[in-house]
This record gives structure tokens, sequence and C-alpha cells, in this order.
């Protein structure tokens, strides 16, 4: 156990100790040289208790998301650019303007500060990329054995200004509209995990797409709502749809973007490419006279290059998702029931 | 006909016009739990035929894994010292005291592999560790548990056994068939299972049976093309034993992966979930390997497990009855809340049932326009 | 639980091998397919390659079915099937 009234041991440059979440000077230290770097805003460098930023204009939007995501680094990304990204996204596709993050770092003993460091800057990328300032954090230490590394909570707050998306909007006759191939992020993330030994092209689509939702509101009208499929992937928001609208809601399984490598995974691990987790994508329903100016705009530009109408609404007398298959044949889409991916994000 | 490549249309259209000369119902069964999700999910199913019946048999070796073997996996796993190492599938089965799953977040030592090799690799690498295989599945996974007996012998580990639950289709198909309730056209037979066993290994059951077999893989179009070829023996008064998988399905099989089997294993008299004993359906490990045998080591006796009350997985699993006549099914049972092993396993034909079919679906054939 | 993916074998290495499975470099067991080189196709479970695949087939298995007029005998067991 570590000895606090002693001079820490020599080596807590590299790996972090308990002592760095005590709240003393070594916390400062850390934060001095692992977080305020990477994260340069005039807010954070203050270091208050607690952080005052300007308001609005509109409503308050609140989101707030814990990663645990095994491995911490993975190719395409990190649990920093996950935490960044994953709290954005829920903002934004609530009609959010996403204003500013707080981030709460729990640290294993014993983990390398080489690591952290690392996920910091991811953290500093991902916001740049965002343009959301983190504005506050917290840090605690945890003894060895406890945290895998390390766990990250961000809360994000945003401003809606207008009607916000929601799935009361959805009529029938609505589009689904998705940016981009699926199932990436879930199974670069699982074959990292399962089967290290395995080198595979597979890279996670995680990334913030604030700014991509935000040319889609601005530009066109007519997105009646908006879900960004993670956990649960693409069936899970399509069962959930239908749920709470009471409509049918059909994909077409032709049109889904789906990469061939991602496929074969899917396939090599037994898993249906559609239950698996996104961390780059965000299913619009949309108003179908504004489908085509939907997609030109999420089109042009990188975040959106695959985008495609996937699937639509119809009326119904109980709620119905199905799965109209390649094959011509359909059967019903249903909220997987968990656990098949553990610790995906 | 002549040798050419064939479209998913075509296909169809063949099945449709030999369903289309047949005035009765065909039943067809497929004894795969990888048959069975995969024709679910491409939506096969509801292309079917309005007089042709798909009915899954008991091909999810999950599903058939006797309650006790699970018992005793849970056992071992909560043992100190020991962790069980098992396929994922296995993982949420419930015996009469749990699952590995429950027993995991309890304490038990249970970890998921991949290949019964990391097994292996595993015990070797952690020798102060007694480390048990669950040995499950059908001939396609049996020479991998072989081959790993093997190397732990070659190896000279001490701290390694399995608990053997592996189970054989031929003799399983036979059972089916002596049962005599189940009334039945033809098999579509599972396409890996054929890969090691051979072709010729169904041509008792055609024989001896009177009973169409036909093998294939698991893409939408092999399969589509089996039930096609079914079909049309059906129409044309044939009885054949047809091999729609010929890239990969010899008609003797893998004899190396046989050979590695029969230096290993023998044939015995095991018990199947809801089906009780079936003669010579499942494989033990030969007295030269006897200290691979976890049962042996930990002296463990094979618990008495009687099977949920009001479960039809038996039935189900037979083809005697359909999820839907299951009084459990969706209501008591669920994936979330399962009952029996047909409804935990991702393969098993009542999750199947549960996650694809429209609840209203009636139980036989889709044929929907 | 059959799952079984066809791969091109890039590797060997006594029974060690490593599989190209679309995309994936996949380390598989050998022992099962002595007869297995580099460059041909094999069927790959539970890190066990367990069958040489007929090359040529084997690439038209994602996407096409192969001529259903092969058939293991032609023997007609009777007439009586229907």
């Amino acid at each position: 156990m570590t000895d606090l009234t002693h001079t820490p041991s020599p080596d807590h440059s590299n790996t972090v100790v308990l002592a760095h979440g005590g709240g003393g000077q070594l916390t400062d230290q850390l934060v001095a040289q692992s977080v305020l770097p990477r994260l340069t805003n005039d807010v954070l460098a203050d270091l208050l208790d607690a952080a005052v930023v300007d308001a609005g204009p509109g409503r308050l939007a609140l989101t707030i998301d814990g990663y645990v995501v095994q491995p911490l680094e993975f190719p395409g990304g990190d649990i920093g650019r996950l935490a960044i990204s994953g709290t954005v996204n829920d903002l934004a596709v609530s009609g959010a303007a996403p204003a500013a993050i707080a981030l709460g770092l729990i640290l294993e003993e014993g983990l390398d500060r080489a690591v952290l460091d690392r996920v910091m800057d991811s953290i500093g990328r991902a916001a740049d990329e965002a343009g959301v300032r983190v504005v506050t954090g917290d840090t605690k230490v945890v003894g060895r054995g406890q945290a895998d590394g390390m766990y990250i909570t961000t809360a994000g707050v945003g401003f809606v200004s207008g009607e916000p998306p929601h799935p009361g909007r959805v009529r029938a006759g609505d589009v689904l509209i998705l940016n981009g191939p699926i199932a990436d992020h879930g199974l670069a993330v699982m074959l990292a995990r399962e089967m290290p030994e395995v080198r595979s092209v597979l890279r996670s689509d995680v990334a913030p797409l604030n700014r991509l939702i935000a040319k889609v509101l601005e530009r066109t009208d007519g997105v009646r709502f908006m879900r960004d499929p993670t956990r649960s992937g693409v069936a899970g928001v399509v069962a959930d749809l239908a749920e709470r609208t009471g409509l049918r809601i059909v994909l077409e399984q032709e049109a889904v973007p789906l990469r061939p490598e991602t496929n074969h995974a899917a396939e090599m691990l037994g898993l249906d490419p559609l239950e698996v987790a996104n961390e780059g994508k965000v299913i619009i329903v949309a108003d179908p006279a504004a489908a085509a100016e939907i997609l030109a705009v999420l089109r042009d530009d990188p975040l959106g290059a695959g985008a495609a109408v996937v699937g639509r609404v119809e009326a119904a007398d109980a709620p119905l998702a199905e799965l109209h298959t390649a094959i011509g044949g359909r059967r019903i889409i249903q909220k997987p029931y968990g656990e098949q991916l553990p610790r995906i994000c | 006909m002549t040798r050419r490549s064939i479209d998913m249309a075509e296909v169809l259209d063949r099945l449709n016009t030999a369903a289309a000369a047949i005035d009765r119902t065909v039943t067809l069964m497929e004894i795969c739990g990888t048959h069975t999700v995969a024709a679910f999910r491409c939506g096969l199913h509801s292309l079917m035929p309005q007089n042709v019946r798909l009915l899954s048999g008991p091909g999810c070796p999950v599903c058939v894994t006797s309650q006790s073997d699970i018992d005793m996996m849970v056992a071992l796993g909560s043992l100190e010292g020991v962790i069980v190492c098992t396929y994922g599938d296995m993982i949420r089965v419930p015996g009469a005291t749990g699952s590995l799953e429950t027993a995991r977040s309890q304490g038990a030592q249970v970890r998921v592999v991949y290949s019964a090799m990391d097994a292996v690799q595993f015990a070797a690498e952690h020798r102060d560790r007694q480390v048990v295989f669950a040995a499950v599945g059908f001939e396609t996974t049996t020479p991998a548990t072989a081959a790993a007996v093997v190397e732990a012998d070659r190896r000279k580990l001490d701290n390694f056994t399995i608990l053997t639950s592996h189970k054989l289709v031929v003799p399983a198909i036979k059972a089916l068939l002596d049962g005599g309730d189940v009334s039945l056209d033809g098999f579509l037979c599972p396409g890996h299972v054929s890969v090691i066993i051979g072709a010729e290994a169904y041509r008792p059951i055609v024989h001896e049976y009177h009973m169409r077999c036909v093998i294939a893989g698991f893409e939408t179009l092999g399969m589509a093309a089996g039930l096609t070829r079914l079909t049309e023996q059906v129409r044309d008064g044939q009885v054949l034993l047809e091999n729609m998988y010929p890239q990969a399905v010899t008609s003797e099989g893998n004899r190396v992966a046989q050979e590695l089997i029969a230096r290993v294993f023998e044939p015995a008299t095991v018990a199947w979930r809801a089906l009780g004993e079936i003669p010579e359906s499942g494989l033990v490990l030969r007295p030269q390997y006897h200290q691979f045998d976890a049962q042996r080591r930990f002296n463990l006796a094979a618990p008495d497990s009687p099977d949920p009350e009001g479960c039809l997985c038996g039935q189900v699993i037979t083809g005697r009855a359909t999820p839907h006549d299951c009084g459990l099914f969706g209501t008591a049972c669920t994936p979330i809340h399962p009952i029996g092993p047909c409804m935990v396993s991702f393969e098993g034909t009542c999750q199947a049932w549960f996650k694809y079919r429209r609840p209203a679906e009636p139980a036989s054939a889709g044929g929907r326009s | 639980m059959c799952l079984a993916i066809p791969g091109q074998l890039t590797e060997s290495n006594g029974d060690e091998g490593v599989v190209d499975l679309h995309g994936s470099l996949v380390k598989v067991n050998t022992m099962l397919v002595p007869e297995a080189t580099v460059g041909d196709w094999v069927l790959v479970h539970a890190g066990f390659a367990i069958q040489r695949l007929d090359a040529q087939e084997a690439e038209e298995t994602w996407a096409v079915l192969e001529d259903l007029q092969r058939s293991i005998e032609a023997e007609e067991a009777g007439g009586a099937g229907a």
C-alpha cells in the first residue's frame, strides 16, 4: 500500500500511482503534465471547482456516458476519442450544438503514463475536431487490478434552438438514411480484444458527427428524428423506433452499406452486422421529399461518404421492425438481448 | 442440365415449381443449429412455398448438452484452483444450479476460448491451475478437441482435462427416425460436419430408412439449392443422397481428422438433453487418455437433473412440436428469461423463432407473396 | 457452432499456418490438412483448417452455386418416394 506521507517513488513520472488521485501536489502535477497541455482553453486552465460558460441560444441539452472499452487503444481510435465522440454525438442527434464537456477520469494504479498521454492527446484532437471544449474534469486513482487501465466518464451540455428531433414527429412514408458503412467499430474492437493475434484491416469508425449533423439541419428541412446506432447497432435503433412510433419500420438489407471485410469478420465471429456497435454513424429519419438534399449534404463530407437511404416507415396496426433480405425474403428485427459484445464502448 | 452458374432467383423458381407439382405438405428438416440461424437470418423461411415445411432438428450441440453436463461444468468452475475453458456458446445455458455465466458472476473461474488449443496453451502457461476444457460440439469441432488432447499428452501436462460432451450426428438422425413420431420427407445435412465425416456417412440413412439426404453449406444459395433438390426429389419420386457442397465435402470426408478422433475417442451411449440416452451417439476418451478425463480426475458423479417442467425442447428439436406449441414460449420463456436450452442458445430453434418470426406467423411455411 | 470460413493459406510452417480471411490474417493449425500448401484455399473452424477446398470453387462459394447435377450416386432407391 502506498504510504502517502513519504516522498513518492521515482517512477511516478512514467506510471500512475495512487497519490496521483489524492488531490494534492501529485494530482496537480499529473493535470499539469498530462491534461492541460492537450486541452488548452481558458476555462479549464483556471482549474476551479466548476466551469462557468455562456449559455444558449435555446434550451439546455445534457447527456452523460461512461466508457469502459477494452482494449484502451484499438485500430482507428481509443477510449479518449470514444469518450468525446460518443457524448458529442448524443447531443448532436438530439438537435443540440455541443458547447462544453466535463471529463471524469478513473485511472488504475500502474497505468503507463505514456498511455495516459496518448489518450489525452486523442481527447484533445477529438475535441478540436468537434469544436467543443473540455472545460472541467476530475481525476481519481484506484488500486492495481481495478479500472482495467482506465475508465472515463464524459458529460456534455449543448443548446437546442427550435423544435428538436423527436420520434413523435415520425410519419408513415418517411425514409431512413445512414451516413456510411456499419459494424466497423464493434468488430474492430472485438477482434483487437478477443483475437489480438489476428492482423486485421478493420478500423473503428469513431468520430464526432456534430458538424456533419449541423450542416444537415442548417441546409435542409425535414429531419424528423435521429439516433446514433451504438450498442445494439442498427437493429437496436430500428426495433426501438418501431416500438416508440407504433409503426412498421422496414430496412432493405441490400441498401445498408457494409464493407466486405467487415461482413467477413462478422461471419467469422457468428455475428449479425446489424447488431454490432457503431461510433461514427447516425440514422436520420426524414421527410422523403428532403432525402435527396440530405444525401447530398452528407456525401459532400468525408464522414458521410457512403450515405444511403436504407429503409422506410410504413403505416401499421402494430409496431414491427422488419428486414427485407438480400434474397427477397423477410424476417423481423429485434433489439439484441445484450452482452454479445461486452466492453465495446 | 449442364454445368453452369446458377443464381438465387432461378433456384427459388425451381423450388416453387417443384412444390406446386406436389399435392401435399412436404416436411423437411435441417439438423444443424447454424443452418437454423442462417435460414432465418437471410429470410429463407419466408420464401418457402406454402406446402413446404422446414423444421429444425437436434443439431444445436449446445441445446442437446445434458443438464447434468452443464451442472458438472459449473461445479468444476467453482472449485478452488480450477478454471473452466469453454466456447462462448455454452456460457448462458442453464443447468439446475445456474449457468456458467451466473457462476462466473459469483466468482467461478470461467474463460471463453475460440479454440481448444487456447485451453491447452493456457494450461501450459498456468501450471498452478487445473484447466478443464468443456468439449462440446458435433463432428466439425471434435477434431480440434482430439488435437488438443494429443498436444496436452505430448507436452505432458498434468493440469489439463476435458469434460467430454461431443455428440455424433448420424446416430442422432437414426434415433430421431427410430422414434417414429415425425413424418419427414428429407434431411438437409450439415455441410461442415459432412466435411469431416464425408457424404457416404449418410448412406445408411438413405438405405435403411429410405430417407432423402442432401448436404448443403451455409451460404444462402447453398441452403436454398439443398431445399430445392429435396423438394424436386419428392416430386420426382426419388430418394437420393446428394452433395450440394462438393468443394468442401468429399465422399469419404477428412481421413486425417477421422483418424485423429478415433485415436483419442470411442463411441458410447450418452444422454442427450430432452432426448434421453441414444446408443453410440457420443464420444468418450479411450483408456490411454483417461488421465485427461475431468470427470475421473475430479471424481464427479453425473447429477440427476430433470428437465424444467413444461419445457418442450425435446419435442421441438425432434420436430414433434414447434415452439408455438409450447406454453412457455414467448411468455415465461424468452431470450432474457430462458427456461430451456432451445431459447438460450443463439442457435436454438426457440430463440430463432422468437427473434426472426412475426408473432402471428403460422407454424407451417411462409409463402408470402 | 459449425461456422467455418474459407480463406487462403498465406504461410505454412509445420502444423502452423496463417490464413487470409478476406482482410483478417488468422493463425490456424494445419495438422488436419497435411496436403495443403501456400496459396490453397482452406476452410477454417475454431482455429483449425479442416479441409482443403477446390480453389476455383472456393471463390464461387461466396456468390454462386455449383452444378446441381453432381450427385454422389444417381441410383434410385425406389419410385414410391412421394
